[in-house]
This record gives C-alpha cells, structure tokens and sequence, in this order.
C-alpha cells in the first residue's frame, strides 16, 4: 500500500514536472501564480497617508499594475492628484513620486520610451546627433501608436503629468532612475507646452512628425513661432525644465548625473 | 552565566548601532543543484555539507561526509533572454545597449560561484565556504539598474543533539554559527552615475569600495522531529543577528532572520530500495513575512522529490518553487560526483513578477 501510494504520487510529480519543464526552460511561469495576486480592489479604495504605504509596498510590482483595472487606476490617481496639494511636503512627494510610478507602469508605450534612450546616454563617439535625431530616438517606441491619435494623446498627456509630478518633489527618497525618467517625459511635456491649451495639434504635430521623421522639426514637430533653439530653452534654459532635473539631482546626491542627462538630451 | 548573556545581548545591541545606515541583503548560501532541483524544499531533509546553511539539526546523522572540494556554479536570469546575450556585437554600441535592455529591465542577470571543504557527521558540522554572488536588474535602463557583487567567506561550524522522545519519534536540534567576512559593492545609482562620465576609473573605485571586509556572526538555529513510516518534520529559524558590520563598504548589511518550516516523507520501498528510494518534502519559508502580509503564502511554497536510483548512483530531483517547474540530477562516481539543476525562484513581490530562473552545475570531491 505504502509503495502504491509513493509510486503514484511519484510519477504523477514527474509527469507534470516533465510535461511543463521545456515550455518553462524558455518562459518559466508559475502553476500559483493565479493565487498570488494583490487586491486592487481594496487598496484603491484606500485614501491618504494608508494609500502611499500600500503603493510603497507594491513598489516596482509588474503583477500589481497589469492587475489594476481602469477605474482603480483612476481611483488611485485621483487620490494622489489630491494628496499632491496637501500642506506636507512628505505627503505632497510622496504622492508625486507614487503617480509618475503608477503613470509609467499603466502606459507601456511610455515606459518603453523611458527605457529606450540608453545610446543616448552611452552615446558612440562617432554619431553627433541634432535635436531632430535626438526627438528620433526618443520616439522610436511610438511607432506602433503613430496612426493612432487617441493613444499618442493619451502619451503626451501622461508625458506631462509625469514631468508636473516631479516638479512636486522636494524631499524623499529619489534615484537616478527618476532623472532618467523626468527628463524623457520633460521633452514631451514641452511639446505640449508649445501648443498651449491645445492638445489635439500637439498630437496632430508629433505624429506628423513620426510620419516624416527627416523633415526640420518646424515643419513638423513645432509652431511657427518655435523654433528648435527656443523649443531647447524650454527645456534647458535658465528657467526650463531643467530646474526640476537639478533639484531631483540635488535630492538624489547625482549633479553629476543631471549633467550627463542633460547633455543627452541636447545633443552637447 | 545570566551575567556573561546579558554582557554579549549589550555588546550585540552596542555591535548593531556602530553604523546607522543599513542595506538588507540575500542571506548567505551556495546554489547547489540538490537545493535548485527540489524547488528549494530542503530543510526536512538537509544533509551532507548543505546543513552548513540549510538546517543545522541534520547534522545528527550517523553518515559522514568529507567534501574535499565542491564547486557549484550557477547562471541566473532568463535563458531567452540571457542567450541572446551571445549575439552581441561589442563593436555596436547600440546593438549591444538594446540587447541588454530587456534582459536588465526583465529578470536581471547574475551569477552565484561556490567553493569550499567540509566535514558533516557524528552531530558536529565543519567547514569554509566562498560564496561569489552578483546580480543586476533594474529600470529605466541604464539608469535606475541596480545590483551588487558580494563575496563571501564564511567559516562554519556547528553541532545538533539527538532528544529520543518515544521510540519512534526522535528530535534533534542543532545551532551553526557562520562567522563571515564580506566584500561587497553596490551597484547603484552612484556608481551608474560615475561609470557614465568619460573619466570613470573602475579600478579605483573597485580598490576604494571594496577594500576592507565587513564582518558578521549569523546564527542559525534548526529541529527535525523523525517519526515512524518514513515521515519527519523541519523547522529552523536562520540568520539570527546576521548583521556585517565595519569596512569600508558604505552600509552595513543584514539578512532579515526567517523562520521556515518543513516536511518530508521517505516512504520504505523494501527490496526495491536499491532501484528506486523516493523522497517527498514540502516545505514553507518565510513564515515570518507571510503572516507579517509582506510575502504570499504561494510564492513561499516549495514542493520536492529526491529519487535516488541504481543504488545511489544516480539521483533525479524535481520541484515546484512557488509554483516555478524544476528539474536536476547527479551522478555518483565514487568520490566524483556530477550535478546539474534548472529552476527558477521569483524574486518579485507577487509570483510573476520577476521569475529568476537558475542553471546550476556542481562538480565535488567527495567521501560518504
């Protein structure tokens, strides 16, 4: 009895185990993971100073923001809209550092973006780039979405509210990587600056631009009354967004950084 | 002696002050194919050299072990991704940055290498181990990639006693005390910052870093109850006070304590034992965070077999790691012993995370 039991039990891990290891050698997925899975329902109910510490330990969780639905994320962000005027500096970063997260992770055409400006960064000596193919770079990722109006809105709008988020910050933890991010989203967030109150031509302008990538960004990407020199200064000018880099530097302990991104982004 | 505990409690305490900045790190061990081929489900049937880290009580064997040398060696992260790697062409800056790209933003990439001599048997555990471990991860890529690159050497030395409670159910407990010296570096955002400006001098940052060891005492402390029809119970609680203290690293490090509990059952096959002596554990870790809310009870689930075969010259092992599909074997050739084991471990908060998945190989010199 004692060995019929073992026996089947054996054979029965084996099989399964044989059965499921090659499709796991290659992409290993869980047999639980169903049964692991945060509950959104109930954390995006929460509000104030509960709804940071819950975000805080969901930190960096790909499972908890593919599980959000869009009503808890809406829920969520509304809260933190709010709890970025709030009278406490702590509170108020808090907040902004939680929505740039939950912005970033619920648009993945904006974290590939993010995550797409590393030759930029490291830059090959013999390749000088202009703001047109330093733009280039930066939207390689937005190829997929270049017909698609209401998705390429709905990225510029994020872009923006992630580059506002960071001009919350004053105080917290931050990291190179929230230079790397501000700093991406601060370039779309002046696109939409240029056209002011008029969202829809700074999408009909990015995505002529995504069309016809070669053409001078005046024909494309800008107003007439921009040109790229002052669409630079918008970002890197005495009172551009660079101010914002510089204190998110000055927090992390990483001028150097800020210096390095900075140059990325403006081709020097 | 209420006298000399209370001095080594305040000297503990004092000891744990001396540096206020703290950085949590993994706990030490060696990935061996035996632990990576169960599903990491051992602690109820811990043996040999792996009780130096796993659960001390099994040093109350009668079997002796001399490992006169074991290498274990272990690539981690995903092996989609990770072969992909061996296409980079490192004349292309940005061929080589966009294949990094998604292996650093997805499970990561690292290495954990393991070498060292020991003596398992008669209740008492002896042995010194090097651990070498790095790992990087991280986004956005390059700049939020963080990781480490940590060696370890840990002398090691414990010892565990039998209690014969009935005459069937005999439980021993067993203490080992990891005396460690740790070099470590981060690998963040400073240094990301540094080693992107054209003057960056690896070298003298390396020398500056990582210098001068931290040291630490980690206790672990273990129980497995031993009852009738092959069946026996685990629990051990690991990493008491695994604080590292003083170098000339930035932080100083500590390994949360866990406690984890197991089960095993080793069924009596009779004359068949010498075809086929199969093992089957269960085992829970970190029960800790579980009821504390801070890991899930599914991801810390570990389920194992050991089948050892043709009179214990080939074992096979299988496993679910939080649900994660493993696979390994060994080969016994007298004192040569040959293993290899493929799993993946989620290293996220939630199983799905971030599956790390692990080939590991060992090639050890061994007399039982």
């Amino acid at each position: 009895m004692n060995r019929k039991i073992a026996s089947t039990i054996i054979i029965s891990i084996l099989l399964t185990i044989l059965l499921s290891s090659c499709n796991a050698l290659l992409n290993p997925s869980s047999f639980f993971s169903a049964l692991d899975k945060p509950d959104t329902g109930a954390l995006s109910k929460m509000t104030g100073t509960k709804l940071l510490d819950a975000l805080a330990d969901q930190h960096g969780s790909k499972t908890f923001y593919e599980e959000l639905s869009d009503s808890e994320a809406g829920r969520i962000d509304a809260e933190l809209e709010r709890l970025q005027q709030s009278g406490d500096e702590s509170v108020r970063s808090k907040a902004a550092l939680a929505q740039v997260e939950l912005t970033v992770m619920t648009n993945p055409v904006v974290r590939d973006t993010i995550n797409s400006i590393a030759d930029l960064l490291i830059p090959d000596d013999h390749v000088v780039m202009d703001t047109a193919a330093i733009v280039g770079k930066l939207t390689t990722a937005l190829d997929p979405i270049k017909n698609d109006p209401a998705a390429l809105a709905e990225f510029l709008r994020d872009m923006s509210k992630i580059s506002e988020s960071y001009g919350k910050v004053s105080t917290g933890t931050v990291g190179p990587g929230d230079m790397q991010t501000f700093m991406v989203a601060a370039v779309f967030a002046t696109i939409v600056d240029v056209y002011p109150g008029d969202m829809d031509t700074a999408t009909v302008a990015l995505s002529a631009f995504l069309v016809n990538p070669n053409a001078p960004l005046e024909l494309t990407l800008l107003p007439v009354s921009v040109d790229v020199q002052a669409f630079q200064a918008k970002i890197t000018g005495a009172a551009g967004k660079v101010l914002t880099l510089t204190t998110l530097a000055h927090l992390a302990g990483l001028e150097t950084l800020a210096d390095t991104i900075t140059d990325a982004l403006t081709g020097k | 002696m209420k006298r000399i505990l209370l001095a080594l409690i305040v000297a503990l305490v004092a000891l744990s002050g001396l540096n206020a900045e703290k950085k949590e790190i993994d706990s030490f061990r060696i990935v061996t194919p035996r632990t990576t081929g169960m599903g990491n489900a051992y602690i109820s049937m811990a043996k040999g050299f792996e009780t130096l880290w796993t659960n001390p009580a099994g040093f109350d064997t009668q079997k002796k072990e001399l490992n006169i040398l074991a290498l274990n060696a272990s690539v981690l992260g995903n092996y989609t991704e990770l072969t992909a790697l061996g296409t980079i062409d490192s004349s292309n800056i940005s061929g080589l940055l966009n294949t990094l790209e998604p292996v650093l933003i997805g499970s990561g990439a690292g290495a954990n290498v393991g070498a060292g001599i020991s003596w398992v048997g008669k209740r008492v555990g002896i042995g010194i181990y090097d651990s070498f471990n790095t790992y990087l991860q991280g986004e956005p890529f390059p700049s939020g990639v963080e990781g480490f690159v940590d060696n370890t050497v840990s002398l090691m030395g414990g010892y565990a006693h039998p209690f014969h409670l009935t005459d069937s159910i005999t439980l021993s407990a067993g203490l080992v005390l990891r005396p460690s010296l740790k070099w470590r570096l981060e690998i963040d955002g400073k240094l990301i910052s540094d080693a992107l400006d054209k003057n960056f001098d690896a070298q003298s940052y390396f020398n500056e870093k990582a210098s001068e060891p931290s040291f630490g005492v980690p206790v672990d402390i273990g129980a497995r109850a031993v009852f009738a029809h092959g069946l026996s119970a685990a629990l051990t609680v690991r990493d008491i006070y695994a604080t590292y203290a003083g170098g000339s690293a930035t932080y100083d490090y500590y390994t949360p304590w866990s406690v984890n509990a197991g089960g095993a059952w080793n069924p009596d096959m009779k004359g068949l034992k010498w075809l086929i002596d199969p093992t089957i554990a269960v085992e829970f870790s970190n029960l800790n965070k579980v009821i504390a809310g801070d890991a899930g009870i599914w991801k810390e689930l570990h389920i194992g077999l050991e089948l050892v075969t043709l009179k214990k010259v080939l074992t096979v092992w299988a496993g679910l790691d939080g649900g994660y599909p493993a696979v390994g074997t060994s080969l016994d050739l007298f004192i040569l012993d040959l293993s290899i084991a493929y799993g993946t471990t989620e290293y996220g908060r939630y199983l799905g995370d971030r599956p790390v998945s692990n080939l590991t190989i060992e090639v050890s010199f061994r007399i039982d």
